[in-house]
């Protein structure tokens, strides 16, 4: 598990710094989930699709 | 043997921009409005703000003779293609560069790692006297942490609103606008219970004054996207302090982002210059080309600077007239 918060929404874009900032990831702000925005703390779990 | 006749060729230039008053570059302040005249004193020496080429992010440099006020940092590491989690150390080379070895104030406009990425490590490295900040207390990343670092070293730390005046030291002032105590009343209760507020809406936004030289920072306050004017804005600002905001220099907001720089703000402003902080092939296109283009019919292209054009951007007044230099100054946006 990957843990982070969202610094900041770029027009449109959530900039995720990642492990205490070693990492940034920018992602589609649309595409976060609800309620989710500035300032959370998250996780990021990603897996396998072994069915595609 | 190049590089020296290069380098000599500068010292000899900065050196004839100084004694005679002739640049391209130059401007008379004569026409600073009176946003707190009462409280300004008089202009001693030279004031020099550099606008730190840092990557993506913000740090501006003011050195007044008395006082050295770094506003904002730059991001802890560079996030682009490349160079990706390594450690961002611009700002330190160009603090050397300056001759920076102790910081009066240092600001941090809001709680954004472009903006307070590295603010930890500065208090770490530069014997800060004294932390500014928008009183709103985030409780993750670089602003938490660089407020545990004040705490660990015993460095104080206030916030500033809306009307406050601070002095930099031979007669340079700089008079917050933004954000309205009101306003950080309410987002600190909203962090309380748990609801979401907009860090950029907190930016501390304030003039430079020095005699009758002023520059507009801008941190990230961003433009109205509807017709509900609020009041941390940049139209919030414009009606708080109506005829009130014309500088010569404007640092322009967010990077130069669509998000920022309103015709309704530029129009109020009037800047004679516009310099914009971003960073070689960001990932947001910053500068946007809309900015650009409002500013080139507003001042022109010769007028407008970008760090990741032009590296870092130097400014230096008497209080009278004022000089535009920066590190490749033939490129243009």
């Amino acid at each position: 598990m990957i843990s982070g918060y969202i610094d900041r929404i770029e027009d449109g874009v959530a900039v995720i710094l990642l492990q205490d900032g070693d990492y940034l990831l920018n992602f589609p702000a649309e595409l976060l989930p609800e309620n989710l925005g500035e300032d959370d703390n998250i996780t990021l779990d990603i897996q396998l699709d072994t069915e595609n | 043997m190049k590089n020296f006749i290069q380098t000599l060729c500068a010292v000899v230039l900065a050196c004839t921009v100084f004694l005679t008053g002739c640049s391209p570059q130059t401007g008379d302040s004569s026409t600073g409005d009176n946003v707190g005249a009462s409280a300004r004193a008089e202009a001693v020496g030279q004031l020099t703000v550099k606008v730190l080429n840092i990557g993506q992010g913000d740090a501006i440099l003011i050195q007044t003779g008395e006082q050295n006020v770094l506003i904002d940092t730059g991001d802890d590491k560079f996030y682009e293609d490349g160079k990706k989690g390594t450690a961002n150390n611009m700002l330190f080379n160009e603090l050397s560069k300056a001759h920076v070895t102790q910081i009066d104030k240092l600001i941090m406009t809001h709680a954004h790692a472009d903006h307070i990425g590295k603010a930890a490590a500065v208090l770490e490295r530069y014997n800060v006297k004294e932390l500014i900040y928008n009183g709103i207390d985030r409780k993750n990343g670089p602003f938490k942490k660089t407020k545990n670092k004040a705490e660990e070293l015993g460095i104080p730390m206030r916030s500033v609103e809306a009307g406050d005046i601070l002095d930099f030291g031979n007669g340079a002032s700089f008079e917050v606008l933004n954000p309205t105590a009101q306003k950080v009343l309410d987002d600190n209760n909203a962090i309380e219970s748990g609801k979401k507020i907009e860090y950029n809406e907190n930016s501390i936004v304030g003039k430079l004054i020095f005699g009758e030289f002023s520059m507009m920072l801008t941190g990230e306050v961003e433009s109205e996207q509807d017709k509900d004017v609020k009041s941390y804005t940049e139209q919030g600002i414009i009606q708080r302090y109506p005829g009130q905001l014309h500088c010569q220099i404007l640092k322009v907001g967010h990077h130069g982002s669509k998000t920022s720089s309103s015709q309704e703000f530029l129009n109020a402003v009037q800047p004679e210059i516009a310099v914009i902080s971003a960073g070689v092939n960001n990932s947001y296109g910053h500068p946007h080309k809309e900015v650009v283009n409002r500013l080139k019919n507003l001042i022109g292209t010769d007028n407008i600077r970008c760090t990741s054009y032009n590296g870092t951007i130097t400014i230096t007044t008497d209080g009278s007239n004022y000089w535009l230099t920066s590190e490749d100054d033939e490129k243009r946006l």
